[in-house]
């Protein structure tokens, strides 16, 4: 008799646990030990198709070396760096900067006459610097008038 | 001795019928499991890390967190939120890890039963920070996480 009341208890007790509205749960906190996941940074690429032309600087009537480039295909460029030597194989050095990746020319100014120079151009993006561009070559006029 | 006990499982179980509030079934890490109504043991669900698309640069803030996530359980889990440990980089010595931080929150990520090599993105999580040095480039950021899920309904 008692095991029929048992039984019977336990069956009610079960049922109830069924219809509970409250959907059974399972819970972790720090349930996957190990986990990981990563983050990836990207490269600032250069600029390209760099352009270089000897020329005469309007503004302060001199030898100048007109610059164009094509525009680095990393859309978080801030700017650019303009390097410069006198010789092919370098020593370059920054000789000015351009804000704004949408800007892609500018004028070398201050140079003497019938000198050949020599150019490289770089992205920039905070700190990070990308590549250089190839090395190109212009030669200022004789006269400027 | 034996009726005695009948009485206390007789006694535990209408406590039990008659809560009538949430019941759940709480499994260990390791997958040790005990529950009112239930007696599944969790087996181990393992989330590793993957190389997502890349976004980081100096300043930006919307940096995704990529990761794939396997459930051998027999059931879908949840993850409802996640917490950024440390941060490893590839290349500690010219990118320390420092220059990048992890944000922690929320997230809605199901996995079903038995899915593998499931791919998952926490976007919008991670920044770079604005002096991060020009080593920073191309570089990888390995996250330590601890989610938070639960069984699916």
């Amino acid at each position: 008799m008692r095991r029929h009341v048992t039984a019977v208890i336990a069956a009610v007790a079960l049922t109830a646990l069924i219809s509970f509205d409250t959907p059974v749960r399972a819970l972790w906190t720090q349930l996957v030990p190990g986990a990981t996941g990563e983050a990836a940074s990207l490269t600032l690429t250069a600029p390209s198709a760099l352009a270089a032309t000897g020329t005469c600087s309007i503004l302060v009537i001199g030898p100048a070396v007109d610059l164009e480039w094509t525009a680095s295909s990393s859309t978080f460029a801030s700017g650019y760096e303009i390097l410069r030597s006198t010789s092919a194989s370098g020593p370059f050095v920054v000789v000015g900067t351009v804000t704004g990746s949408s800007t892609v020319s500018a004028t070398d100014i201050g140079l003497l006459p019938l000198t050949t120079y020599h150019y490289r151009v770089r992205s920039r993006a905070g700190a990070w610097m990308s590549p250089v561009t190839s090395t190109v070559s212009a030669t200022t006029p004789l006269v400027c008038l | 001795m034996i009726k005695h006990r009948k009485r206390v499982a007789i006694v535990a179980a209408l406590v039990i019928a008659t809560t009538g509030g949430a019941v759940a079934a709480y499994w260990t890490a390791t997958g040790t499991g005990s529950g009112g109504a239930s007696s599944l043991s969790a087996q181990a669900i393992t989330v590793t890390a993957t190389t997502g698309t890349a976004d980081l640069y100096p300043g930006f803030t919307g940096g995704d967190l990529s990761f794939t996530a396997a459930n051998p359980n027999p059931y879908p889990v949840t993850f409802t939120a996640y917490t950024a440990g440390t941060v490893t980089s590839s290349d500690a010595v010219n990118c320390p890890a420092l220059n990048v931080t992890v944000a922690s929150g929320t997230i809605s990520l199901t996995v079903a039963a038995g899915a593998s090599g499931v791919a998952a993105t926490l976007p919008d999580v991670v920044t770079m920070i604005a002096l991060a040095p020009d080593g920073c480039q191309n570089k990888s950021f390995t996250v330590d996480l601890t989610l938070t899920g639960s069984q699916s309904p």
